[in-house]
């Protein structure tokens, strides 16, 4: 009997679960779809501005299909929520962050109100913690104006650059997660990707470039670095950010101007102290290929072979001592993590230099050392002249 | 000894206890949140206790070994003083499957719903819950065995899918909290997985007596503080640490950076929806454990009249708690650890006491 | 028609009269006098001329029975006697009630003079269907033998496949006005003690006037009337029937339906068809992998979709949902309403084909696909995403091999949206929960629907997701495991 009077109140709850019913439904048919948002902060009004750059779906007729178009909107508030909601007034549809790919941070606000923005961005629940968050040099409104080269849209033509950073690796695009869970340490530092607009002559008007990386320590911009400084900062950080990265090097070997295609293969970083003084030892190997030689090079003999790995080897430690020396005497902030390396595996004696951190880091010894293997040589053997 | 009629084997019993432990193991993860590396300690703590509570209740109940818990609860303790004692019981039931509502509601209040009421949500779970035990305990039983290789083939997925995301060491540096902390993290994680399985000793004339039940019940709560500690390490190596102690639903946000290919992401409403069902299956199972205790102490001839107004005082107890957005968190931190001693702890070491004594002279008699 | 209950009177002359009054406004009543040239009344043959074969009658029986009245005889009714036991099996009849049943039988009585009692013998003369192709469960490999509505070569196809005495067939006459014949089959040694008897009585205790389908029988001996599962399973396919048996299971033929009944069943059987065991077990497994994912795709596609997209955004890819916002963009209805709609359709539009005479069905379906396709697409009332949905459903729902349960599947979709509407993936879980639940407290004549869930032995319960290899198989049937009762 219970059975059944169950079965049957079922029923009255079903009718009254008719559509429309739900204050949590959302019809892709009233929505536009944010890819983007700029937050800019201006520190003397104490205003913040929400820029988002969105897809709206606008109906076809009978015989065309419906298309995409492109809308870019601002608006102002006290905080961020209040100018991200200042934005619906502006909107003739449903805003949904869900798909939104990326966060850029105007320099500003980067500099003076950061802590703000991250708490935003973890307590939203809309905002998802993989997308990329992007310092912007000058103001994040301005980027999401860029024009794109190739016609697509903005937010698409941002993630073509991540997935060709790969090739490249001057850039570089951090995900959320990874700065809300670096942003809380007092000792350790990050970086995350720049972006900046240029003029480009051929489209004349601005375009967005994905390049070099800001550099944020106790939670506040710091500094920026740029071309191999980046590069290097990828090759010792986790594995997702050197792991499909082949970039090109090239060395002279006797008169002969060479350019290789490295791949990282292996990477072990250890910490220890020694007599007292933090010591970190870097080891890593690499895959490389012949990309491009200028002259004749026997390249049959497996002597030449071993001294084109060892010259190779050699360019890659000083540009690898080049940038840790950049990140310890100049910009003088932990952005590998070093701290919380130290702090797992020697806790104790981490305890003692804790609190002097900002001053030890620049007197940490890294020891680099490279091994090289060349496994290609490409589809021909030998360039005669 | 002849199977009594309604029994069920020992490979169920542990898959139903399995199921109720993992549906809600891993949403807050309180004690990882402070303790960090090393957690494994208190879940440790809180899984040998469990075990340790439920061997002492089956030594008492293997005296009478023809009898329901319940009645070696009267034979032990006299039948008046039985049912005093039964009501402790009867209102921890209460206090979990509240928890338990209130947390599943708030959990899909805050990532998934956030503007349904929170009455519909418990209403549709109560209603659930008691169709589940009007249908009946093999009902149930089968149910969780279907379901299972679903929920197991699920979280297998996705924990190898967040062990590709990990990139830090979750384990260093270790024993680095002071033995009180890992206490009281043992004392959590005794309320909030483990301890629940206490009241799984109502159940044991279901499955006879002997060696495989506590087998099975060993086994039922390793595996579950195995996934418990598979969840939380992963969360940590993935998330980090100091993302993990701040984000409130630590493993979920560590599920939604799992990521198929280019495009394919935040698959974590599917797991979320096989999770939810094992959940609900906890509830289900409390709820059936209270009405067995309710009829047996109000000495009710027709349980099956009682099934929906329990379900609906299930209802009305969830709907009244936690009302305040601090309150659970207060509650699963500071009141329930130590309230919930005494239904879990106190009642079980004296009825093995007692039990010991006057048991002894019934079954030697 | 009042059947007298008094016993026959001695004299022929007074019987056929008597049978002539039962049988008065009866156009195919005939009676045919034996005894012209010892005098009239003797002996007299009656039947009903659309159920006899008349032409079989005259030749083997009457004529013989003439010839030899012609020769010399001693006495006259030992003689009729003698010829019509020679030309088949004699009933003898002497309650007047069972006559007219005889009768209705395809049967002709013959009165004698002088004896109370009533000699019938059957003769069918009515034409049946002959043996066909089954419609339903078609296969490429097994036997091609479906069942027909004459009850007796029905049972003929099962022993010819089963020849064994352990094969128990027991026979009821049921309802008062139809007197269907009903029989229940079952292997000794096999089936259930218990679950048998139980059969054996509901069948015998069971009233009604006119028993016309099994489905009344069906009706009688399920557990549950309100769940939209069926419990009791069906087949046309003699060689089904021969499994099952061999299985443990009891099997009801009824005269006039060409479907078997099966019970008990379980779930799982009703989604696998015969086809898998003729099959090798790689492509059987295969095949079964398809299915149990379109029977997911049948209950939960519509819902799934609902869910979704109004609901869960996030988790469609980027890309597709850019193709989602073009295609639905300037459509008036929410989600649900274009979902609801075009799910009506399609039911409506399978509907219709049943009915369909064979010379228009070809266009009507094609029409039907351009409309609901194409039209209802392109004029704005649905969008593209919600036809591909509903059209997978539908077709997925055509995989499963027991129409009952791909019914009660249709049926099943609609609550489940329901849900998803109001609730996103919460909903479609409990939902599903609830089903799950249902099924698992079903129980077909005692046994649980989902029995081999719980039972020991690992190759038992394995036997229901997969096809194992022969040498991993158990051997021939197995014995239901013990039956657990609900006690909630």
């Amino acid at each position: 009997m219970t059975k059944t009077f169950l079965s049957a109140l079922w029923v009255p709850l079903l009718a009254f679960a008719m559509a429309g019913c739900s204050p949590d439904t959302t019809e892709i048919g009233d929505i536009a779809l944010v890819t983007a948002i700029g937050i800019d902060y201006d520190k003397e009004n104490h205003q913040f501005t929400f820029s988002s750059y969105s897809i709206m779906p606008m109906a076809g007729g009978a015989d065309q299909p419906g298309r995409l178009s492109q809308w870019v909107a601002r608006s102002n508030g006290g905080s961020i929520l209040e100018s991200a909601r200042n934005l619906k007034s502006q909107a003739g549809k449903t805003l949904i962050w869900v798909h939104n790919k990326f966060i850029i941070v105007g320099e500003e606000a980067a500099r003076h109100s950061f802590s703000e923005i991250m708490d935003f961005l973890t307590r939203n629940r809309q905002i998802r913690m993989s997308s990329y968050l992007i310092v912007s040099e000058g103001k994040a409104a301005d980027q999401l104006r860029a024009k794109v080269g190739t016609g697509d849209m903005l937010s698409n033509d941002l993630l073509g650059k991540i997935r060709n950073e790969n090739a490249w690796g001057k850039n570089v695009a951090i995900p959320l997660h990874d700065i809300a869970d670096r942003y809380g340490s007092p000792d350790r530092g990050f970086i995350t990707g720049k972006i900046k607009t240029v003029f480009d002559g051929d489209m004349q008007g601005q375009k967005a470039e994905l390049k070099g990386a800001a550099v944020f320590n106790r939670g506040r911009l710091a500094g920026w670095i740029e071309g191999d400084d980046v590069l290097v900062y990828r090759l010792l950080s986790d594995k997702q950010l050197w792991n499909s990265l082949e970039f090109d090097k090239t060395v002279r070997y006797e008169r002969a101007a060479m350019t290789f295609l490295v791949r990282e293969s292996k990477h072990s970083v250890r910490t220890s102290f020694r007599r007292g003084v933090p010591v970190v030892d870097i080891y890593l190997k690499f895959s490389a290929s012949i990309g491009e030689i200028d002259r004749t090079l026997p390249l049959q003999d497996p002597s030449v072979i071993k001294q084109m790995e060892r010259l190779v080897s050699k360019e890659l430690e000083k540009m690898m001592d080049t940038s840790l020396h950049h990140y310890q005497r100049e910009v003088k902030v932990d952005i590998l993590g070093w701290a919380d390396l130290f702090a797992a595996h020697h806790p104790r004696q981490w305890e003692k230099i804790k609190a002097d951190w900002s001053t030890v880091y620049p007197a940490v010894k890294a020891n680099v050392t490279v091994d090289v293997k060349i496994e290609k040589l490409g589809l021909i053997r030998v360039l005669k002249d | 000894m002849p199977a009594k009629q309604g029994q069920i084997t020992f490979t169920s019993f542990g898959c139903l206890l399995f199921s109720y432990l993992s549906g809600f193991s891993t949403l807050f993860l309180i004690e990882a949140k402070f303790l960090n590396q090393d957690v494994w300690m208190a879940y440790s703590i809180g899984m040998a206790l469990s075990f340790g509570i439920l061997w002492l209740l089956h030594r008492t109940q293997i005296r009478l070994p023809n009898l329901t818990m319940l009645e070696v609860f009267d034979h032990a303790l006299g039948k008046l003083f039985s049912r005093v004692v039964l009501c402790f019981y009867l209102v921890y039931l209460l206090e979990i499957q509240g928890d338990a509502s209130q947390a599943l509601t708030s959990f899909y209040r805050s990532v998934v719903l956030p503007n349904t009421p929170t009455n519909s949500i418990l209403l549709m779970l109560a209603l659930t819950t008691t169709y589940a035990v009007s249908v009946g305990f093999h009902a149930i039983v089968r149910s969780v065995l279907l379901a299972l290789p679903f929920f197991l083939l699920g979280i297998a997925f996705i924990l190898l899918m967040i062990s590709q995301d990990v990139h830090t060491n979750p384990f260093l540096p270790p024993f680095r909290h002071s033995a009180a902390l890992i206490g009281y993290g043992g004392l959590l994680s005794f309320f909030l997985p483990f301890g629940k399985s206490i009241v799984f000793c109502f159940l044991f004339d279901r499955i006879g007596s002997g060696r495989k039940k506590m087998a099975s019940i060993f086994a039922a709560l390793f595996l579950a503080g195995l996934y418990l500690c598979a969840a939380t390490y992963l969360t940590f190596g993935s998330l980090g640490m100091r993302l993990t102690s701040h984000s409130l639903f630590p493993f979920f946000s560590a599920i939604q950076l799992v990521k198929l290919g280019e495009y394919l992401e935040r698959i974590e409403i599917m797991i979320i929806g096989i999770w939810t069902l094992f959940t609900v299956f906890e509830i289900i199972v409390l709820q059936y454990i209270f009405v067995q205790l309710f009829t047996h102490v109000f000495r009710i001839q027709r349980p099956k009249w009682f099934v929906l107004p329990i379900g609906l005082l299930f209802f009305a107890i969830s709907e009244r708690s936690f009302r305040e957005v601090y309150d659970q968190d207060y509650y699963n931190s500071h009141i329930a650890p130590f309230s919930t001693l005494i239904p879990t702890v106190v009642i079980p070491l004296l009825l093995f006491v007692v039990g010991s004594i006057r048991l002894k002279r019934l079954s030697g008699a | 028609m009042q059947q007298q209950a008094r016993p026959l009177h001695r004299s022929s002359a007074a019987n056929i009269q008597a049978l002539q009054e039962t049988f008065s406004d009866n156009a195919s009543f005939v009676t045919r006098d034996l005894s012209c040239r010892t005098g009239p009344d003797r002996a007299a043959f009656a039947y009903l001329d659309v159920l006899v074969d008349e032409k079989l009658l005259h030749q083997n029986v009457i004529r013989k029975m003439n010839e030899d009245l012609e020769l010399p005889y001693d006495q006259f009714d030992l003689k009729v006697l003698g010829s019509l036991y020679s030309a088949g099996k004699v009933e003898v009849i002497d309650d007047w009630s069972a006559v007219p049943e005889f009768l209705y039988q395809a049967g002709a009585v013959l009165f004698v003079d002088g004896h109370p009692c009533v000699y019938g013998i059957l003769m069918p003369g009515y034409d049946t269907r002959s043996i066909g192709e089954p419609k339903i469960e078609v296969n490429v490999r097994g036997p091609r033998d479906s069942f027909i509505e004459d009850h007796d070569k029905n049972l003929s196809m099962i022993y010819r496949r089963l020849k064994t005495s352990d094969l128990k067939s027991l026979s009821y006459i049921i309802g008062t006005q139809s007197r269907t014949k009903v029989t229940l089959l079952y292997m000794e040694g096999k089936m259930d003690r218990e679950l048998a008897a139980k059969l054996r009585r509901k069948l015998a205790d069971f009233q009604c006037d006119v028993l016309l389908a099994n489905t009344q029988i069906e009706e009688l001996i399920q557990d549950s009337a309100y769940s939209p599962f069926p419990q009791i399973a069906n087949t046309e396919r003699p060689d089904r029937v021969v499994t099952s048996l061999s299985r443990g299971k009891a099997v009801i033929l009824t005269d006039g339906t060409p479907i078997a009944l099966i019970a008990p069943t379980t779930f799982f059987e009703m989604l696998h068809p015969s086809e898998d065991m003729y099959e090798r077990f790689h492509f059987a497994n295969f095949i079964r992998i398809i299915r149990t994912i379109t029977l997911f795709i049948s209950l939960f596609g519509p819902s799934l979709y609902i869910a979704l997209t109004t609901f869960h955004l996030e988790m469609i890819p980027t890309p597709l949902m850019m193709a989602f916002l073009t295609s639905k963009a300037g459509i008036p209805f929410p989600t649900f309403v274009e979902a609801l709609i075009m799910e009506t359709a399609f039911e409506i539009l399978r509907e219709a084909s049943l009915r369909l005479p064979k010379v228009v069905g070809q266009s009507v379906s094609i029409v039907g696909a351009l409309i609901i396709g194409e039209a209802a697409v392109q004029s704005g009332i649905v969008s593209r995403p919600v036809v591909i949905v509903v059209a997978m459903t539908g077709i997925s729902s055509f995989t499963i091999p027991s129409f009952g349960t791909a019914l009660s599947i249709r049926l099943l979709r609609f609550p489940l949206m329901l849900l998803a509407s109001y609730a996103g993936v919460l909903g479609m879980a409990l939902g599903f929960l609830v089903l799950l639940l249902h099924l698992c407290s079903l129980h077909s004549i005692g046994v649980p629907y989902l029995n081999p869930i719980s039972a020991d032995g690992w190759k038992k319960t394995l036997q229901n997701y997969v096809r194992l290899p022969a040498r991993l198989r158990n051997g021939t049937g197995s014995r239901e495991p013990d039956y657990d009762k609900n006690i909630p």
